[in-house]
């Protein structure tokens, strides 16, 4: 029993340490790590069949590019 | 046995052990052990009858490790060790100092969760990465790479199921798995707090340890960017396969224990299932696991294994018990501490694992009452998992650590292992032998 106990201790220790953070402070150090803070965020174009629209997704400089030469 | 043999016996392991500590031309450990134990095996120290029945140990133990070596190659080509850094990477919220507590916490659970073996091969990836990650100097990475190996290889003293070594005799000593973990988990608590407390204040006061690290996680290694990095986005679906997997065959050691199924089984069924699961889903053959699998520290073990047995057979035994039966037997006090130290000094001259089948033939044969008997045999066993830690040979985990961390081209040599480990073993072996003790003649006697 004891040992079962600490077993499932241990697993819900490694569930709480390697669990992904709250999503604000996860998402405030991977829009930190893609050096794209609100800031100097560009806007991104994403041409489809339907046309264009524009979102705050980001995305790198050659999609952008790729996506460019699809205009017709 | 004659006395030429003992002789013999004695000259060839008294070699071998320095050839080992020498290592002239950085020669691999396992040569001189494995020339050595042809050499016991030929001039017949060691008969056949014995090399078959350390076969049958050693081969328990190597499928063991060989399926957790399946384990942590499937977990690493879906990516686990790299989210878990990651992650691991973000709750240290740019502190330095946390983030060694974090890794010495992660190294301590994934030991009491799989076993010492199976921690070692799954925490150096991930701390490496982690390192990696918050581009760590060289010289930096070290305190966390050798604090979070001594914390899970000495973790796997608290509970019987994390190391071979707790398990080869416990019925001969007339303990169960939740006695033993009842008894033993203060005690081994002690010690195991001690280790990375100690590593803490020296690397710190040497400055080594960075008070603070970068929060700018680099695009490159985020799992949502992970495509521009060169390596494939995280298969989330994939990664909950595999994760269920590794749970269930951990959970299936204790279910199918009772019903006489030997531990290796579930493993090998487990670490078979994720080779076909990797394989359909990613189309990776199962090659990749022969190549990386240590069988030097395989050949490693059985020969010392085979030297243990020809030194027992020339009487290492009954020296062991002439020379300390009479002080163990008066009191417990003494049975722990000869039996902690003694262990010791064997582990780190002959691998902990065929050490404590010594110790164990010792306490057994030594005449004690049941109470002295138990706990001499938990002293065997803190001296084999914390005592063992001086030298890189002392277990299958440091040697297993330092073969992990050659895979990814990070050297460190036994100099600088010794340096640190000198510092920090004995005072937690001395901290967690005096814990047992006090521990059972208040709560066990």
């Amino acid at each position: 029993m004891i040992t079962i106990l600490l077993l499932l201790g241990s697993g819900m220790g490694l569930y709480w340490l390697l669990k992904e953070p709250s999503d604000s402070a996860y998402n405030n150090v991977v829009r930190q790590a893609s050096g794209q803070e609100e800031h100097n965020q560009p806007i991104t174009v994403i041409v489809s069949a339907k046309g264009l629209t524009a979102n705050n997704q980001p995305t790198t400089n050659n999609y952008f590019n790729e996506s460019l030469k699809e205009v017709p | 046995m004659s006395n030429l043999q003992v002789v013999i016996m004695l000259t060839i392991f008294a070699i071998t052990v320095i050839m080992m500590l020498w290592r002239p031309r950085g020669v691999n450990e396992w040569i001189p052990t494995a020339v050595s134990a042809v050499c016991v095996f030929l001039i017949g120290i060691v008969p056949l009858t014995d090399v078959l029945s350390i076969g049958g140990i050693v081969s328990g133990a190597a499928i063991t490790i060989l399926s957790t070596i399946v384990m942590s190659i499937v977990l690493e080509s879906i990516g686990f060790f790299r989210w878990a850094a990651i992650n691991l990477a973000i709750k240290a919220n740019g502190s330095g100092y946390k983030l060694f507590w974090y890794i010495n916490l992660l190294c301590f659970l994934m030991t009491l969760f799989f076993n010492n073996d199976g921690s070692i091969l799954i925490t150096t990836p991930i701390i490496i990465q982690t390192l990696t990650l918050l581009k760590f100097k060289p010289e930096q990475q070290f305190p966390y790479l050798i604090s979070g190996a001594l914390v899970a290889t000495a973790s796997s003293a608290p509970i019987g199921v994390s190391n071979l070594a707790n398990l080869i005799a416990l019925n001969i000593v007339e303990l169960d798995i939740n006695t033993y973990a009842a008894m033993m988990f203060v005690p081994s608590m002690l010690g195991i707090i001690c280790i990375p407390t100690l590593l803490y204040f020296y690397f710190k006061n040497k400055k080594i340890i960075p008070s603070q690290i970068p929060t700018d996680i680099h695009s490159a290694q985020s799992p949502l960017f992970s495509d521009s990095d060169g390596q494939p986005p995280i298969d989330w679906a994939l990664f909950r396969v595999c994760i269920s997997i590794v749970i269930l065959t951990r959970i299936s050691f204790f279910v199918l224990a009772p019903l006489g199924v030997p531990t290796e089984w579930p493993a090998i069924m487990g670490a078979l299932v994720l080779i076909l699961i990797r394989w359909y889903k990613k189309g990776i053959a199962p090659s990749d696991v022969l190549k990386k699998t240590p069988w030097s520290i395989l050949i490693f073990a059985f020969s010392m294994y085979v030297l243990v047995y020809g030194l027992h057979n020339t009487g290492m035994t009954e020296i062991i018990i002439n020379q300390f039966g009479p002080s163990a037997r008066e009191g417990s006090f003494n049975a722990v501490f000869i039996f902690g130290l003694l262990l010791t000094v064997l582990s780190n001259i002959c691998n902990n694992l065929p050490s404590i089948m010594i110790g164990t033939f010792s306490v057994a044969d030594m005449g004690l009452d049941v109470h002295s008997m138990q706990v001499a045999y938990l002293g065997n066993v803190i001296g084999a998992d914390i005592g063992s830690l001086i030298l890189p040979i002392g277990t299958l985990a440091t040697l297993i650590w330092i073969y992990t961390l050659r895979r990814y081209q990070i050297s460190i040599k036994w100099v600088d292992y010794v340096k640190v480990t000198i510092l920090v073993i004995p005072i937690s072996l001395i901290v967690s032998l005096l814990g047992l003790y006090l521990w059972t003649e208040l709560f066990f006697l």
